[in-house]
Order: C-alpha cells, then sequence, then structure tokens
C-alpha cells in the first residue's frame, strides 16, 4: 500500500465512513415463459442462452454458476455479486458482469433476471441510473412480463410492481454501542423500509454493519423510493455521528479500551474465527472514526473485512482449509498487517548517558 | 375453530376483509395467515401506528385501500399449470400468467403486502401505448388527488386537460 495523507484518510471516512456503499437491484421476468423454481431446465436453458446474449455487450464477463465449484459461489456471495439463494447449486444458474464488477445481472435466481448496480458511499440515485441504463439496454432485447396495474410481474408478489430493492450499506457502531439500534430498526419498519445485518441474521448483525432498504415496491415509483430511503439514511447517518459523538465525550475511556483490545487481539492473536475478526475489525473501525487509533487506515481496514472471509481467505491460499486451518490463516493475515512492527533500537543510552 | 383455508390446525389469525363493501372474516391458523403475507406476530397496536405513519411518509397510501375481487378462476394456471393450493403453500407464483389466473387470491395477498394495487414506476419501453397510458393515468390521477386535497385548483385543472389528452383506456393502441 501507498502511504496515505491524513487528510485521503480524512475524505475516505467523511465519504464512506459511515455509508459504505449503495445498492440498486432490480427483478425482471421474461413474457410467457414460466419463473425460474417452475421452469424445466430446458425453459432455464433459453432463458440464460437470451439473457447472456442481451447483456453481452454491456456485461461481458459472463459465466455459469451451475459448474463453478462451491468455492467460486461463495467467493461471489461474499464479493456480493450473488445472493444466498445462487449459493446453491440452482441449475443454469449464471451471472454476467462488467469489469468493474459494479453492474450485473443475476441468471435463473429467483426471477430470470436481477439486475444489480453498486457505487460506493451514498449514491442511490446514480445506482439507479445504472441500473436503470442497464435494463433498458437488456430490455431492446428482451420481452418482459408486465402489467399496467401490477408493474413488472415477480415470482413473489413482495417484488411486484418497480421490481426495484434499493439499500445502503452502513456501519453503525455508535448506534449499537449506545442501544438506540433497535428503536431504529423498529422505526424503519413502521415507515416501508427494513433493516437487516449484513452479516448474521436480523439485528444481531456481525461488525454493526446493516443493510438499510425499501420494504415496498408497488404504488411508488422509483425516484420516490430512492428519495425517500436518501432521507432517511441522511437521518441514520446524523444518528451515527451524533451517538458517536457522544460516545467519545461521555464514554471515552470505554471506546478507547474497546478499540485497543480488538486492535491488540487482531495484532497478537494465532487463532481468529470469521465472527471475531469482522466484530475487532468493526471496533478498530470506529476508533479510527473517532480518532482513537493511529497508525491504521480505514480503507486497509475495509479491505480486511473483505479478505478476512472464509472463501477469500482459501482462495488467496489457493485451496481449502479446514475451520483450525482457515483462523490460523486468518489470524495470520491480520498480524502480518496490523502487528507491531519490531521494536525500534532502545534510545536509553541517549537519554540516560 | 379450525382454519378455512387448511382445516386442520387451530385458527388464531381473525382478520376482516371488505370486499365489494361488504366486511368478510377470516379465520386462519399461524401457518396459512403467513403463506397468504399476513404478517402474524405483528403487534396489533404496533400495526395501526405503522398504518398512520406509513399514510404520511408515503402518500399512495389510501385510508381504505377496497380489494375488488374478481370471481374466483381456474383451480389451475392455464399457462403454467401451477394450482392454487402450490401458490399459497409457498407464496410464489409460477409465471407471468399466474398473475391474472389467480387474481381472486393474489389480489389481496398483493394489497396486504405491498398497501396499494396500482404500479407507479417505470414501464417497459417495448409496452403498448395503451399500457404505458394506463399508468400514465394512474400516475396523473393519484397527482389530482394530491392537487386536490392541497386545494390547488390551477395544478388540478392542468392535471386533468392532462388525463383527457391521454389515448382512451381499452381503445386501440
Amino acid at each position: 500500500m501507498s502511504p496515505r495523507a491524513p487528510e485521503d484518510d480524512a475524505a475516505y471516512g467523511a465519504a464512506y465512513g459511515i455509508v459504505l456503499s449503495s445498492r440498486v437491484r432490480l427483478a425482471r421476468n421474461l413474457r410467457g415463459l414460466p419463473f425460474p423454481d417452475r421452469a424445466p431446465p430446458e425453459v432455464r436453458a433459453e432463458v440464460r442462452r437470451r439473457v447472456q446474449a442481451a447483456a453481452r455487450a454491456a456485461l461481458p464477463f459472463q459465466e455459469l454458476l451451475a459448474d463453478a465449484p462451491p468455492l467460486r459461489r461463495q467467493m461471489l456471495f461474499e464479493d456480493h455479486l450473488i445472493s444466498r439463494h445462487l449459493l446453491e447449486d440452482r441449475p443454469e444458474a449464471a451471472l454476467c458482469l462488467n469489469e468493474a464488477r459494479t453492474q450485473s445481472v443475476m441468471i435463473n435466481e429467483e426471477d430470470h433476471l436481477r439486475i444489480q448496480a453498486l457505487r460506493p458511499g451514498l449514491a442511490l440515485r446514480e445506482a439507479w441510473t445504472d441500473a436503470d441504463a442497464l435494463d433498458d439496454a437488456l430490455e431492446a432485447q428482451l420481452d418482459y412480463a408486465f402489467s399496467s396495474s401490477l408493474g413488472y410481474l415477480t415470482s413473489c408478489p413482495t417484488n411486484v410492481g418497480t421490481g426495484m430493492r434499493a439499500s445502503a450499506m452502513m456501519h453503525l457502531p455508535g448506534l449499537v454501542l449506545q442501544n438506540e439500534m433497535e428503536a431504529i430498526a423498529n422505526g424503519l419498519g413502521k415507515i416501508g423500509l427494513t433493516v437487516r445485518g449484513r452479516w448474521g441474521e436480523g439485528t444481531a448483525a456481525l461488525g454493526h454493519m446493516f443493510q438499510v432498504s425499501n420494504q415496498l415496491t408497488l404504488g411508488v415509483a422509483e425516484n420516490r423510493i430512492l428519495a425517500d430511503l436518501e432521507e432517511i439514511v441522511k437521518e441514520i447517518a446524523e444518528h451515527e455521528r451524533n451517538a458517536r459523538e457522544r460516545l467519545k465525550r461521555e464514554r471515552r475511556i470505554f471506546v478507547e479500551d474497546l478499540a485497543a483490545r480488538a486492535r491488540g487481539l487482531l495484532a497478537s492473536a494465532r487463532l481468529m474465527t470469521a465472527q471475531e475478526a469482522l466484530e475487532r475489525l468493526s471496533e478498530v473501525r470506529l476508533g479510527i472514526a473517532l480518532g482513537l487509533v493511529k497508525g491504521i487506515a480505514m480503507p486497509q481496514v475495509d479491505r480486511l473485512l473483505l479478505e478476512v472471509q472464509p472463501a477469500h481467505l482459501q482462495s488467496a491460499a489457493g485451496r481449502l482449509m479446514g475451520t483450525e486451518e482457515r483462523d490460523a490463516a486468518r489470524a495470520a493475515r491480520l498480524r502480518a498487517e496490523l502487528g507491531r512492527r519490531p521494536p525500534a533500537k532502545p534510545k536509553s543510552e541517549k537519554r540516560n548517558p | 375453530m379450525l382454519c378455512q383455508n387448511c382445516h386442520q390446525n387451530e385458527a388464531t389469525v381473525h382478520l376482516t376483509q371488505i370486499v365489494d363493501g361488504k366486511a368478510e372474516k377470516y379465520h386462519l391458523c399461524e401457518a396459512c395467515a403467513e403463506q397468504k403475507g399476513i404478517d402474524v406476530h405483528a403487534d396489533p397496536m404496533d400495526l395501526s401506528g405503522m398504518m398512520e405513519k406509513l399514510k404520511n411518509q408515503l402518500e399512495h397510501l389510501k385510508e381504505d385501500l377496497v380489494v375488488e375481487r374478481p370471481p374466483a378462476g381456474p383451480a389451475t394456471c392455464p399457462a403454467c399449470g401451477m394450482t392454487r393450493t402450490e401458490i399459497l403453500k409457498k407464496g410464489r407464483l409460477g409465471c407471468d400468467r399466474c398473475y391474472e389466473a389467480f387474481a381472486a387470491e393474489m389480489l389481496p395477498v398483493v394489497v396486504s403486502l405491498q398497501h396499494a394495487d396500482q404500479h407507479l414506476g417505470k414501464v417497459p419501453r417495448r409496452a403498448s401505448v395503451r399500457m404505458r397510458a394506463s399508468v400514465e393515468q394512474a400516475r396523473l390521477r393519484r397527482e389530482l388527488d394530491q392537487a386536490v386535497a392541497a386545494e390547488n385548483y390551477e395544478l388540478a385543472a392542468k392535471l386533468r386537460d392532462q388525463i383527457k389528452a391521454l389515448p382512451a383506456e381499452g381503445g386501440t393502441p
């Protein structure tokens, strides 16, 4: 890694410290063909061929997931490029990607097409613009299932209408540590939004990472959904900033201790589970944001959050590993980056001649 | 009382739905209610609060969204062969035609999940002129309702003219 100026770190923290990324997903189906769960293999194959051909220009990197080894699928799942649904061996499932891996189409997931666009930071409208353009390009060659009353027709009625799920990935340690997350999650449910953990289920989110998304897809235009979501995401981010400030002001020794212990474990442990790594990295990330941890940059932590996950570790090692072996490799990886450097030459002789 | 849907489990979820201006009562077991997309775990008080907030947040929500129930359709989808029982059990449809074939079952489910029954978003470019006009008309009508509610009659008149200028619903594309 090249050395970073402190102002770069500040800019990174301001842009991605709370909202890491924005995502828009569109569910689409081809007219007159059964949805993937209902379709016989030859229909699924036909759908895959048609969508792959339509996507070739925009998304030239295409792979068949059904043939892919489980580790490859797990890797794509950790990269957020395929859904949990596609971790299973699903016949004729495929993925089409652009070179930057920011735009994609999953084929034969729950719907024939799941179009996705990703943008760093809070950029929901930009992600929508990308997804919308990709949708137009695909539609130039595909005939979508659509009704003038129910909009885009989807396998599950929870997606009907716009077929759009927009989400923001948020790091919210302040709200969790101040015990405010549950109230916020309940409040969001009441205004048609959902919050779920990025890793793990429900609000028992690992590493304080949450995804906030719209729940309703019918009866509201895309721009309205995005504007409402953006407003709420900004509001949550503001609450998070306040919670962090209060932590630093009122519970400074507690939060300092939390970050320092986390750093110590990451720097010295010999075995570390994915869960522990995500939790400790999150605490260090908070420490960096509050200026309590020096010498580690937030982009490095964000990269490690991905690299410590099982498929990434095994992929880097070039082989499959058992649980303990993985925990050892993970700890070694973290130690190599975050471990204390060998102590500098003692200066005591100068001070005490 | 046994569940009206599966006739096996004790009915624990009791609902009143307004159909054709008449209140219809439903008694379902938890499993069947969940399949129909009814949030059985929501606190009733909580739910009314949710409706209140949603109404303020999302203007599209009508206070009493009456579900007009088309006459019950066939037991299987003519296009994909999916049966009504299967759909209610899985909570997933078999194909795009299922929405039409099982409109009697699906429309109330969609409304209970989405609190809406009319798409107002993007329309595929390939859609017929008539389809595009139909969504556009729904959107303008929503805006008209809002303009009238806000007593903005100048805007309301303009919207009325726009609605009139659209190709007639049900006409040739």
